[in-house]
């Protein structure tokens, strides 16, 4: 979503308020990363104007897999975890801002050229990389990101 | 590969240029021995490895030098060092890889339904709630826990064993108080070792048994991603569900199986959940057989352990510092375990928990047999009434507790026995059970707890579990008294 206050583009199932708060993913709010504004989440009915308005709407197949626009935002990032059950991307890159977090995705033979296929989205994620079934959180799953 | 089909010893893995450039200029800094090449500590110092980087500082003169080309060759790329090694490495691996071979799907049609159901919530819950049932209280709660320990130790130990030995021991030593110690009630023979080989060995040999199935056929990355969301409320993750159902077996063995937690921090709030709200498979069967006559005091139990459970993880989570719990696991297909192995690893495995128990049951029963012949116990219950008293319980309660530090179930039995006299109504049953349930571990427990976490934790957490306990007891004779329910 973008901010309200200054404008920057974010992904808002990263973006939760104020870590030791015990309210912080109940609280119905996001911190934008950039200037720490707080804003209410975008609801459905926005989000689902906002996608048409795009469009998102009826006959647009190729674009129904990724919950985030392509082409006109080039810079804004694709993680894997908008990617819908059953569709198919490949790795671009992987977030190496947490060396512990990039450590964990490198074991599990997470990198970037290899396709993966989102098989599962709630509870947890469930995803094929290559040859094997990963099975890893929303944190882990924010750092992957991927190209159509 | 070559052309012959054999590996080809020439084979070089070439990064870039510049990190080529750097390890050569390690590589000639290198001085000292090492156990493995000088490209390979080349290599490992670049990618900032912790050990390696401590272990050349001591050995290397020249290591300002070495950390001077690091850094250089740091600046020069945007992402850490590691993350570029293996970025090259796995390049040149598909390189080699797309020569030789090729990719084909090939999953039979009953797997993947099975895959599926497994990892979906709707169809997954279902299943899991299955599995533990006959997995967990069937085999293990029943007949781990009933049948065979009613033969091992009912016919074996009772009948012959015990009588036995109390007659030789009374024969040989002449004086009482040694006796005890041996024989009798609380004897190092026949309680410590009793304890262990008939209620211990069978209970753990099934839950093991049970385990390893489970192991082996690869579901339990699958349970562990189905409960992961909730877990993590608590400041776990998925993978804290392993230790979590072992406590159902036995909170000591779960309190050693929880050093493969990943932090620090999951460790302690594991340990603490043990502890406090999960019952052993002893003590949830004396609980079970207990309560099943009233099935609405069992609602009550269940219903109240598991509030306290979530309630007290939720609040550790929040107040527990440290960092936050990571879940990812590969997920392994289902696969047909085999029984070789599976026998193996039982067998492996209720060798090695039965040598690290058994010390701590001989040092309970010698406790037991201090506090009888001291007067120490019965103090204790005298001193203890007014706080039985305030959880609307009869005075004899207070043996059943100090007795259930000993041994969760013997505490839990000894409530069985004060029912069948008919001393307690149905709300005393309950008041009793959640505070039982909820005290303080069992002594082995205890020591695995010292052991495995330290003094200042264990204590900490202890500290933290017997006022608790006592707490949630009152609180719930309050309400239930107050809303003048009848069980």
């Amino acid at each position: 979503m973008k901010c309200s206050f200054c404008g920057c583009e974010f992904n808002e199932t990263t973006a939760h308020g104020c870590g030791p708060c015990p309210l912080h993913t109940t609280c119905g709010k996001v911190k934008c990363p950039n200037c720490g504004f707080e804003m209410p989440k975008e609801n459905l009915i926005t989000k689902w104007f906002r996608r048409r308005r795009r469009g998102f709407g009826k006959g647009q197949k190729e674009g129904r897999g990724l919950r985030a626009r392509k082409g006109q935002h080039r810079h804004e990032r694709i993680t894997l975890s908008q990617l819908s059950n059953g569709d198919e991307a490949v790795i671009s890159q992987i977030d190496t801002s947490d060396q512990g977090t990039l450590n964990k995705i490198m074991a599990l033979g997470i990198l970037p050229g290899i396709r993966v296929t989102m098989i599962q989205r709630y509870p947890t994620f469930v995803f094929q990389v290559g040859n094997t079934r990963v099975t890893a959180d929303e944190n882990l799953v924010n750092k992957i990101l991927i190209n159509r | 590969m070559s052309k012959s089909g054999l590996p080809d010893l020439d084979f070089n893995l070439q990064y870039d240029e510049t990190i080529e450039n750097a390890l050569d200029g390690i590589e000639k800094l290198l001085k000292a021995r090492y156990t493995f090449s000088k490209r390979m500590i080349a290599l490992l110092l670049l990618q900032d490895d912790e050990e390696i980087i401590k272990m050349a500082k001591l050995r290397e003169s020249n290591f300002p030098r070495i950390f001077a080309i690091i850094q250089n060759t740091r600046s020069k790329y945007k992402d850490p060092m590691r993350y570029v090694i293996t970025l090259q490495c796995h390049q040149q691996a598909q390189d080699v890889l797309s020569t030789v071979m090729t990719d084909r799907k090939q999953s039979t049609h009953l797997q993947s339904v099975l895959d599926r159901i497994t990892i979906q919530p709707i169809t997954g819950i279902p299943i899991l709630l299955i599995v533990l049932y006959f997995g967990l209280y069937k085999f293990v709660g029943e007949f781990g826990a009933g049948t065979l320990v009613d033969l091992i130790e009912g016919k074996l130990f009772e009948t012959h064993i015990n009588p036995w030995v109390n007659q030789v021991v009374e024969n040989l030593i002449p004086w009482h108080s040694l006796q005890t110690l041996l024989a009798f009630d609380y004897g190092i023979i026949t309680l410590g070792l009793r304890y262990a080989v008939a209620i211990i060995l069978p209970i753990v040999g099934t839950f093991f048994l049970a385990f390893s199935l489970l192991e082996d056929s690869g579901y339990l990355p699958r349970l562990a991603l189905l409960v992961d969301r909730l877990f993590k409320k608590i400041g776990l993750n998925g993978r804290a569900v392993i230790p979590m159902t072992l406590g159902f077996g036995c909170d000591t063995m779960a309190t050693l199986v929880s050093r493969t937690l990943e932090t620090n921090r999951e460790r302690v709030i594991a340990t603490l959940l043990l502890a406090l709200a999960i019952p052993c498979s002893a003590q949830l069967g004396v609980i079970l057989g207990l309560l099943s006559a009233r099935p609405l005091a069992l609602a009550v139990w269940a219903g109240f352990v598991i509030l306290v459970f979530l309630l007290v993880g939720y609040l550790a989570a929040q107040v527990i510092p440290g960092e936050k719990p990571a879940f990812y696991m590969e997920l392994p297909p289902l696969r047909l375990p085999r029984i070789a192995n599976i026998l193996e690893k039982t067998l492996s495995r209720m060798q090695w928990y039965f040598l690290e128990i058994i010390p701590f049951f001989i040092l309970a029963s010698v406790l037991i047999w201090a506090g009888k012949i001291t007067g120490i116990f019965d103090a204790f219950i005298h001193t203890s009434a007014p706080l039985m008293a305030a959880l609307g319980l009869p005075p004899q309660a207070a043996e059943v507790f100090l007795f259930g530090f000993f041994r969760r179930d013997y505490g839990a039995a000894g409530l069985y026995d004060l029912q069948k006299l008919g001393a307690l109504s149905g709300v005393q049953i309950v008041v009793a059970a959640v505070t039982l349930t909820l005290f303080v571990p069992c002594i082995a427990q205890f020591a695995i707890m010292i052991k495995e976490r330290g003094w200042k934790t264990a204590l900490a957490i202890a500290g933290f579990i017997f006022p608790f306990a006592f707490l949630c007891g009152i609180v719930l004779n309050f309400i239930l008294t107050l809303l003048g329910v009848t069980l």
